[in-house]
């Protein structure tokens, strides 16, 4: 599935203070864009409008998959694997509970939710309750969630937060792994070493 | 499509319910106290069905207040409700939320019904128990309707105080509960010139509207509740 995504002149407004000033980017499948610029100017805000969970005041998005239109907020929520940092996971349920839940919700309840948590590092762990994970765990299960559906587009905010060196290089094998799948990866970060990951870089602050 | 996703959430809410026991701590407890006070009070003394309706209702509404309203507040205040909008659908998150909701409170009022009319010895000889049945479950698929949307509303908002949660769901409870006392009192026997359920059968046509307005509106409206 080819994926091609499109912003053009994506700005945001909360009240009087304006985030983002008119942030374009084109971008298609097999490609890394990395999201540069000081914090708070707008880098989870311009992924949260991709990924369709904020509508932003004024530009326009458009995503296409095997040139398929599918730029409607609720077509792209089905199509993003999503990692942010105020994106939590139910502490009662535990690591596996939680992929099965939303696979449940997408009716995808067939995916390999084992494999999923192996390839993150938390293989040992996927009977315990979310709740008592440490925070390095918790973003590994975000990442397990973000890939678990093959998503063309791979929204990632922060990934490498709160990962020790063995969970950077999972990230990094993952990140590479689906971008020769095709997928369509944009990594919001504030690390330099992360940034290299993308082949390109887009500063929202310029 | 849409039914599963309901269902999924449904049951994640009765998982985590059952884990923390949050709602049924709190209703349990002023169910309870509720209950023990009402006892407390009256001592045995025989109350009529207007009392009795009364406090039956202002028993129900309070504990929905108090185990209905954390719902969607909950999975704001730690972030769940962001994995949520981008898995699920807005109408199947509020089915899922309001399934539980409803099945909820109609077992505490399955649960507290009997021990009331039990404590203040209400006479039921004139009773018609499947119009009063009707009346309350009617009456409680409304009030969850209406808890499971101004708890979205109160969600989204930042002080996300239980303040809003009562000023926002009463005015619109208001013909609910107007009716739901009055139908418990046409049940229970009030009339000597009909029967229970001839006294009852308009409260409760008007409380299965009302429910089921409660439940489209809510259906129709929550799209721009949760996601803007």
């Amino acid at each position: 599935m080819t994926v091609a995504l499109e912003l053009s002149g994506i700005e945001k407004r909360f009240g009087a203070r304006r985030v983002l000033t008119g942030v374009s980017l084109s971008a298609r499948g097999g490609e890394i864009v990395a999201v540069t610029g000081p914090n708070g100017t707008g880098k989870s805000t311009l992924l949260k409008i991709v990924a369709g969970l904020l509508r932003p005041t004024r530009g326009e998005i458009g995503l296409a998959l095997s040139a398929r239109d599918f730029s409607s907020p609720e077509q792209r929520r089905k199509n993003v694997g999503y990692v942010a940092p105020d994106l939590a996971l139910y502490p009662e349920l535990s690591g596996r509970e939680n992929l099965a839940f939303f696979a449940q919700v997408r009716g995808e309840s067939g995916r390999d939710f084992g494999r999923a948590l192996e390839r993150v590092g938390l293989g040992g762990r996927e009977g315990d309750p979310v709740g008592v994970y440490s925070s390095g765990m918790k973003q590994r299960l975000r990442i397990a969630l973000a890939t678990l559906f093959d998503a063309p587009l791979l929204l990632l905010d922060e990934p490498g937060l709160a990962l020790d060196a063995e969970g950077v290089g999972l990230l990094e094998a993952l990140i590479r792994e689906r971008k020769e799948a095709g997928a369509l990866i944009l990594l919001a970060t504030n690390d330099a070493r992360e940034a290299l990951l993308g082949d390109r870089a887009v500063d929202v602050a310029a | 499509m849409w039914l599963r996703e309901a269902r999924a959430i449904f049951e994640k809410e009765i998982r985590t319910e059952w884990r923390t026991r949050v709602a049924l701590s709190g209703v349990g407890l002023f169910l309870l106290g509720g209950l023990t006070l009402i006892g407390l009070a009256f001592q045995g003394r025989r109350v009529d069905s207007d009392g009795a309706a009364a406090l039956l209702w202002i028993l129900l509404l309070f504990t929905a207040a108090t185990g209905l309203g954390r719902g969607f507040v909950q999975e704001a205040e730690r972030g769940t409700a962001l994995a949520l909008r981008l898995h699920a659908r807005a109408t199947a998150v509020w089915a899922g939320k309001f399934a539980f909701n409803a099945a909820l409170l109609l077992a505490l009022t399955a649960l507290a019904t009997p021990l009331l009319l039990g404590a203040l010895s209400v006479d039921t000889g004139e009773t018609n128990f499947g119009a009063l049945a009707c009346v309350l479950g009617l009456g409680s698929i409304g009030v969850a309707a209406v808890f499971t949307t101004t708890s979205a509303l109160v969600a989204q908002s930042n002080g996300r105080s239980g303040a809003l949660l009562a000023a926002l769901s009463f005015p619109v409870l208001v013909p609910a509960l107007f009716m739901g006392v009055g139908g418990t009192k046409a049940a229970l026997g009030v009339s000597f010139t009909v029967s229970a359920w001839s006294a009852a059968s308009g409260y409760i046509t008007v409380l299965g509207s009302y429910g089921a307005i409660a439940v489209a509106a809510s259906l129709v409206l929550f799209d721009y509740v949760w996601n803007d």
